[in-house]
């Protein structure tokens, strides 16, 4: 009973999408579903907002727990839940005209702390790229050996100075053409069969999906 | 010496990164085809525009997040100052939470170098969940999806969306994303419906799986990394960050290139010396 | 809400807070530490409030919130848009042990619409008139003028004359060390092989027509990366699959190598981003 119930709501959102697809404007139905589109689309955005306090409820809980039973590092899980309701607060008071303080310290938690967090967290990959570099990027293979002086051809296009050592070298061709010329012609085709392939995959999902075929995830008894 | 040695590889890199700053290095960026395409197609746009009644807005897709936006911020930058000095009005919409806030603050600062003004020069349409379904709805009926901008005004009460109908008055999408799959759906619904030009801004890492679409047409042009936006700036004449990084890449390019070179030419030794002892 | 202008007490608080917490974050570089996980507990709080906020102002409030008494165009009132609420709030039955089942109903609705849009994604991307699929087939053949067919001509001659010299001398270098012997009637085989080679192409010289190296380099491509990632089962077995599955492979390797090129620079201009913020506005190294 439970399998069906979910089946029929995933047959039926995916039913409306492909009819509205296949079925001409020109006639009623065509043109009832296409006039129920917008609705639809919106009703669709809706449901998936509300799961954003899915995420919300599980940290609470975690951390609340950690605090209240003063578990090791629940200073930090302090500075988590403070941090979030500050951040929440402030940005939902930015709608309904708030004090100069308030939009001064929105731009603090936001401009000058989060975003400064993220972008450093991030460039901590630009060391372990040039660690990685050095201790793992050994050519053992063939393929491997393809790969680096691919690697190096396309990393010395893409600076000013790969076009200089060209002219050093005295090379018939410049880096910067030699990378456009693989990146347009090689990977370019590599990447169509990809993207072909991804999406031969997805068609084949989706249509498992539509049809209460994939058993493994959304059928599953409860656990 | 062996556990310590990546923090001399974070050394060097650190320096490689710094002194190009300190030294005030700068260079000249050769301009690609993908980055002449991607400002040739706003020039196009500007130049149809002169000739309309109305003019088409251009849209700019914010879907970045601040992990990227040492990249996108740039190119963004490069391109708003074209939008503003051909007098493109534009809107700003995102699929990321933070994509919407990023480019409005990006348009309010450029807005304050050039004198333009929020409102008359652009519109923030916000953010918005669920991609694909609301691309489609946005085709159908746009006043469905969007209602109100990002201070809450309603929609229709802003000038620059006077004379806007829906979709059909978009004449350029640009579509700025640090993820995959963004781009897809607006080339898959809106270019395959209605034709509108593509051009993309992107990070580094997703410059590759662009290239399929740019030369299948159904993007018209795309800037890549640090180095695409380098270039947009030296082609709009406003050289910024794109071009200030140029030197402190090319410096880090060497440095990456000559450890990969060092530890293969090590390995390739030591396997020598190995088939050398053996008996 | 207005514009702030700056505020110098501000913008210098700002930048001290900014400074700090990117220093913070680079301490992970020496080894974990109590002030780096202190600023990453900060910045995982951050982000949720803020994703939270976003979807309410922006998503929830107007589409849901605002509408959920809907008065329509003719003063007609509906108020089953509120009704939303009620699907959209199954996801919490994820939380019950007993009621999980109905939080599986929205994750359908997304994941059915999701599919049923499918269709229409792969005839926009691969089937219209500048489909994916529809622009690989290129021409491989293209008229020039007869001089620079003669010249494309030469070339060509030349480089198979070239490789098939290589590759024989490959099996002399072989028969040297390990003592194999050339297969028999190498010799004839590649002349034949070249002048197979000189008469089929021949016939193109007057009508123009020249290899377009690139369309035919990404036609192969297509081809033995498909052949790569659709028939290693058969590959094991012929040698025309293995053959075209290893070029596929190879292929792919400096598709990837690209990809690892420009991953590089994606990376280090966040670094630089750091530089210039840390030098650049918060110690005015200009």
């Amino acid at each position: 009973m439970r399998r069906w119930v979910i089946t029929f709501f995933t047959f039926v959102s995916g039913l409306f999408y492909i009819l509205e697809f296949v079925l001409p404007g020109q006639t009623g139905t065509g043109q009832a579903l296409r006039a129920a589109k917008p609705h639809v689309g919106e009703a669709i955005m809706v449901i998936a907002a509300f799961a954003v306090g899915l995420g919300v409820i599980g940290v609470c809980r975690h951390h609340l727990r950690k605090v209240m039973l003063r578990q090791k590092g629940w200073p930090n899980s302090v500075a988590l839940l403070a941090s979030m309701f500050a951040m929440a607060t402030f940005k939902i008071w930015e709608k309904y005209d708030p004090p100069e303080v308030a939009q001064r310290l929105h731009d603090l938690l936001f401009l000058d702390m989060y975003n400064q967090l993220t972008v450093t967290v991030f460039s901590l990959l630009a060391f372990y790229v040039a660690s990685a570099a050095y201790r793992a990027f050994r050519v053992r293979t063939v393929e491997a050996g393809l790969m680096m002086v691919t690697a190096i051809v396309v990393m010395l296009g893409q600076i000013p100075l790969g076009d200089r050592f060209a002219a050093l070298l005295r090379l018939p061709w410049t880096f910067t053409e030699a990378r456009l010329w693989i990146m347009s012609v090689i990977n370019m085709a590599g990447q169509r069969v990809i993207l072909l392939g991804a999406y031969v995959g997805g068609l084949a999902f989706g249509i498992r999906v539509l049809l209460g075929l994939n058993k493994d995830t959304l059928l599953e008894k409860n656990p | 010496m062996r556990r310590n040695q990546p923090r001399w590889i974070y050394l060097a890199m650190g320096l490689s990164v710094t002194v190009p700053f300190l030294a005030r290095i700068s260079f000249q960026m050769p301009i690609s085809k993908p980055v002449q395409r991607t400002f040739d197609q706003v020039e196009t746009l500007a130049r149809d525009n002169r000739q309309r009644d109305h003019k088409k807005l251009a849209l700019l897709v914010a879907d970045w997040e601040p992990a990227t936006m040492a990249e996108i911020n740039p190119q963004v930058i490069a391109l708003l100052h074209h939008f503003m000095s051909r007098e493109i009005p534009f809107a700003i919409l995102g699929f990321r939470p933070t994509g919407p806030s990023l480019a409005q603050e990006l348009a309010e600062e450029v807005a304050r170098q050039r004198g333009e003004e929020y409102g008359k020069t652009w519109c923030n349409w916000g953010y918005k969940t669920q991609m694909d379904t609301t691309i489609q709805s946005m085709l159908s009926d746009f006043y469905t999806v969007v209602r109100e901008d990002i201070k809450g005004t309603p929609i229709d009460r802003v000038p620059v969306m006077a004379d806007f109908r829906g979709m059909e008055d978009v004449g350029l999408v640009a579509e700025f994303t640090g993820s995959s799959c963004l781009l897809q759906p607006w080339v898959e619904f809106v270019h395959a419906e209605l034709r509108t030009p593509i051009v993309h801004g992107c990070t580094g890492v997703m410059e590759s799986p662009v290239y399929p679409l740019l030369s299948s047409g159904q993007i018209q042009g795309f800037m890549g990394g640090l180095s695409g936006a380098a270039q947009y700036e030296q082609l709009v004449g406003k050289p910024g960050k794109g071009a200030e990084g140029m030197a402190a890449q090319s410096l880090a390019h060497l440095l990456v290139i000559g450890l990969i070179l060092a530890a293969n030419i090590k390995e390739g030794a030591s396997f020598l010396r190995r088939r050398a002892w053996r008996p | 809400m207005e514009t702030l202008t700056a505020d110098p007490v501000w913008t210098r608080a700002g930048l001290l807070l900014g400074a700090a917490c990117t220093l913070a974050m680079f301490s992970f570089l020496w080894r974990e530490n109590a002030v780096y996980r202190f600023f990453e507990h900060i910045f995982v709080g951050l982000g949720m409030g803020y994703t939270v906020a976003i979807t309410w102002t922006n998503v929830l409030k107007p589409h849901w919130w605002d509408k959920r008494i809907w008065v329509g165009a003719s003063e007609e009132v509906f108020p089953f848009w509120g009704l939303l609420g009620i699907v959209g709030l199954l996801w919490y039955f994820q939380l019950s042990k007993n009621r999980a089942w109905l939080s599986r109903i929205p994750i359908g609705i997304l994941m059915g619409s999701g599919a049923g849009l499918i269709f229409r994604r792969i005839y926009g991307l691969f089937f219209t008139r500048d489909g994916q699929v529809t622009q690989s087939f290129l021409p491989l053949l293209v008229s020039v003028d007869p001089a620079a067919a003669v010249r494309s001509w030469n070339l060509a001659l030349s480089v198979s004359a070239a490789g098939l010299l290589a590759f024989y001398a490959h099996l002399l270098l072989r028969r040297f060390r390990r003592g194999t012997d050339l297969p028999a009637g190498i010799e004839i085989r590649l002349a034949g092989g070249f002048l197979l080679i000189l008469i089929c192409s021949a016939p193109l010289i007057p009508r123009g027509l020249v290899i377009a190296w690139d369309n035919s380099l990404i036609v192969l491509t297509l081809v033995c990366v498909l052949c790569y990632f659709l028939f290693w089962q058969e590959a094991r077995r012929n040698r025309l699959a293995t053959g075209a599955a290893t070029l596929g492979k190879w292929l792919l390797m400096i598709s990837f190598g690209a990809t690892f090129g420009s991953t590089v620079m994606a990376r280090l201009s966040l670094l630089i981003n750091r530089a210039q913020y840390l030098l650049e506005q918060c110690l005015h190294l200009e």
